[in-house]
């Protein structure tokens, strides 16, 4: 389903690629498996680890980050909010995944599930993730704590970071984005007592396959979360007002999104032919105003004919796929 | 499919809760304080949310019944609307509620027994009024879109039997009139169709009934009594609209008893700036936000002569079957107070 990961290796700061998937956790054994399975590479000299690669979905090349925030609320924020930074870039449809473990007071040890309520001890606000992205785990509440416990909730789970981390990393994409994964680490009759790192790693490791699915569904929503013009129109350089070249720029910006690349290239270079044919040069952004207006106004449809045509279109492929055309 | 129904905690064990979890043995349920925690949290993507919305069931709280704004006439005396859900199972391009809501989610107000004392009590001072009161319900959901669910027309149709100074009109686009058709027709109830030409419907209602669905729907009612009205609103106005218009006309007005049809009403895309401005940045490269369309007082609306003729024209083509008295046109550039294009 999914395809290989590349063993291509990019730094944190440095993205050719339009989707990003960010894989925060904890600990470096709830990470493991995930590393090894995506092959990413660890980035030298950053302030929290790092682990960077390309993950290919759907024909589409994911940057991957995985982050190791160390434990806790503290951490877990600035690691977020670090990693926002150093990404440097308005990412509006980045995925931001928290990955880990959590106490759960009636799920069963190993059992997954995905976080519907969070909520942290230090402020009583409750984060809800928008439920969007198709999931094949069950949800659960997560409180969580400023210390490890071995009281756990009748019908929830409880950790340690992920309030935190949807406090902090709602702020850099859309809530559909952010969510967090948990796999069951201990519960009132298996605690904390057992857990090491390897029995933590080998706890998430059946699970990883999960977690690249429902990272997958994330990022087909995250596709269609940010509209992208599809080229730029180019501006000629005139003499215009502040409310002129507001006006213009909000044309540019209309049109830029819906015509087609090349039809965009050619209005370009009308605009630039109309500037250099006006002799008085306060005239000239009134000129391209009225000439993008008209552009604009000719983006009306004729739905008639495109209606009828796609009528036919669909009879004719409903007769080819019976087998008479 | 709803995956995932969020239930605030006081009506946990309201018998329209269980009755509404029942319709969905396999989503998961989430408990919430006040719906206002899922349905108006910050960052909401209302386009991203459309993909997979969830359904939350709350108690509605507060004004449950607003009046309309006063150009919205059908012919009644004092009107007034209610919501007992937010968010429409269909994805029209034109509709406000994209531009008003944060949340795509379904929310479903359970009260309605609260609802109808709020309605009874605002009939109740119009008691000595010469015309009806009239109720609107659709301008934030479709009425009868999600009736398998909600029961909604089930339950305040029968209730207004009671209320003897009160119209409820229904404005809706779905064929789901099961309920309407098993039971007797009431005078004092309006199902009211929101009907654009099929390009229209195909091009911008996404999820909705075709037109034709629509007319079988209207001819359906009417035979069995109730009484209808024709909802052209928004116009969509496109560069062969008229031919569209022109064509679809005929073919519903043919189809019914002209002379049976309470109330038209036409009205051209228009909407509050604010409105605008994110369901443009939702559908930057839609045409619809694109082509036509000028600032007139706080409202985005098609420019002055195209919103002309519009109304016009579609009017003159109404009006060759029903009487212009009951054709109501709703301009932009006429009313002091204008608002934005119905939900329905």
């Amino acid at each position: 389903m999914l395809n290989k990961s590349h063993a291509k290796t990019e730094t944190v700061q440095e993205s050719a690629s339009p989707l990003r998937l960010n894989l925060i956790c904890a600990l470096n054994c709830e990470a493991k498996s995930l590393i090894d399975k995506l092959r990413l590479k660890k980035q030298n000299q950053t302030v929290f680890s790092t682990y960077v690669g390309h993950w290919g979905v759907a024909d589409q090349s994911v940057l991957v980050t995985v982050l190791i925030t160390g434990v806790g609320a503290m951490s877990m924020a600035a690691g977020v909010a670090w990693l926002a930074a150093v990404q440097n870039e308005k990412y509006l449809n980045s995925v931001w995944l928290n990955v880990g473990t959590a106490g759960h007071g009636e799920f069963k040890l190993g059992a997954p599930f995905i976080v519907s309520m969070s909520q942290g001890v230090f402020s009583s606000r409750r984060f809800y993730p928008p439920q969007v992205a198709r999931r094949a785990v069950r949800l659960s509440p997560c409180m969580s704590l400023n210390a490890p416990s071995s009281d756990y909730p009748e019908t929830g789970g409880i950790d340690m970071e992920a309030s935190a981390f949807f406090d902090v990393a709602c702020r850099f994409t859309q809530a559909e984005l952010v969510q967090s994964f948990k796999v069951v680490s201990d519960t009132p009759s298996q605690g904390i007592e057992h857990l090491t790192a390897n029995i933590i790693a080998e706890i998430m490791q059946p699970h990883t396959e999960a977690v690249l699915v429902f990272s997958k569904a994330l990022l087909l929503l995250a596709e269609n979360a940010v509209q992208k013009p599809n080229n730029e129109l180019v501006m000629p350089q005139i003499r215009a007002t502040h409310s002129q070249r507001q006006q213009l720029n909000d044309r540019a910006k209309r049109l830029a999104f819906s015509l087609p690349a090349e039809k965009i290239d050619h209005l370009s270079s009308e605009l630039l032919r109309l500037s250099q044919s006006v002799s008085d040069e306060k005239k000239a952004a009134n000129l391209l105003l009225n000439y993008l207006d008209t552009a604009i106004l000719n983006l009306q449809p004729t739905l008639h004919d495109s209606l009828a045509s796609a009528t036919q279109k669909h009879a004719q492929s409903r007769i080819t796929q019976h087998g008479v055309g | 499919m709803v995956d995932t129904i969020y239930v605030e905690n006081a009506i946990n064990d309201h018998t329209r809760t269980a009755l509404v979890l029942d319709r969905y043995p396999k989503a998961e349920v989430v408990g919430l304080e006040h719906y206002g925690e899922v349905f108006n949290s910050s960052k909401q993507n209302f386009r991203l949310q459309k993909h997979n919305p969830s359904l939350i069931l709350a108690a509605k709280g507060g004004k449950r019944v607003m009046p309309t704004p006063a150009q919205y006439e059908t012919g009644g005396g004092a009107h007034y609307y209610f919501s007992h859900m937010l968010n429409c199972v269909y994805d029209c391009r034109y509709c406000f509620l994209q531009g008003m809501l944060r949340s795509a989610n379904y929310l479903l107000f359970v009260n309605y027994e609260d609802f109808m004392q709020d309605i009874r009590s605002v009939a109740e001072q119009h008691k000595g009024d010469d015309k009806p009161v009239w109720f609107f319900s659709g301008y934030d959901c479709d009425s009868l879109a999600y009736e398998p669910v909600t029961g909604f027309a089930e339950y305040f149709i029968h209730q207004f039997q009671h209320i003897d100074n009160a119209v409820l009109e229904l404005r809706t686009k779905s064929t789901q009139i099961r309920s309407l058709l098993n039971t007797e027709p009431q005078d004092n109830v309006v199902v009211a169709y929101s009907l654009s030409p099929e390009s229209i419907v195909s091009a911008v209602e996404k999820g909705a009934p075709p037109l034709s669905k629509r007319i079988e729907a209207l001819k359906r009612l009417q035979d069995h009594g109730w009484r209808i009205g024709l909802r052209f609103d928004p116009i969509v106005w496109h560069a062969d609209y008229l031919q569209d218009y022109e064509e679809a006309i005929p073919q519903v007005f043919e189809s019914l008893k002209p002379d049976a049809i309470d109330s038209v009403t036409l009205g051209g895309f228009r909407l509050p700036k604010g409105f605008y401005k994110t369901m443009h940045n939702l559908h930057p490269e839609h045409w619809l936000f694109n082509a036509g369309l000028t600032e007139e007082e706080g409202m985005v609306v098609y420019r002055q002569d195209i919103e002309e003729q519009a109304l016009k024209s579609v009017g003159e083509l109404c009006e060759r079957y029903v009487d212009e008295r009951r054709v109501f046109a709703y301009s932009s550039f006429n009313a002091k107070e204008a608002e934005a294009s119905g939900g329905m």
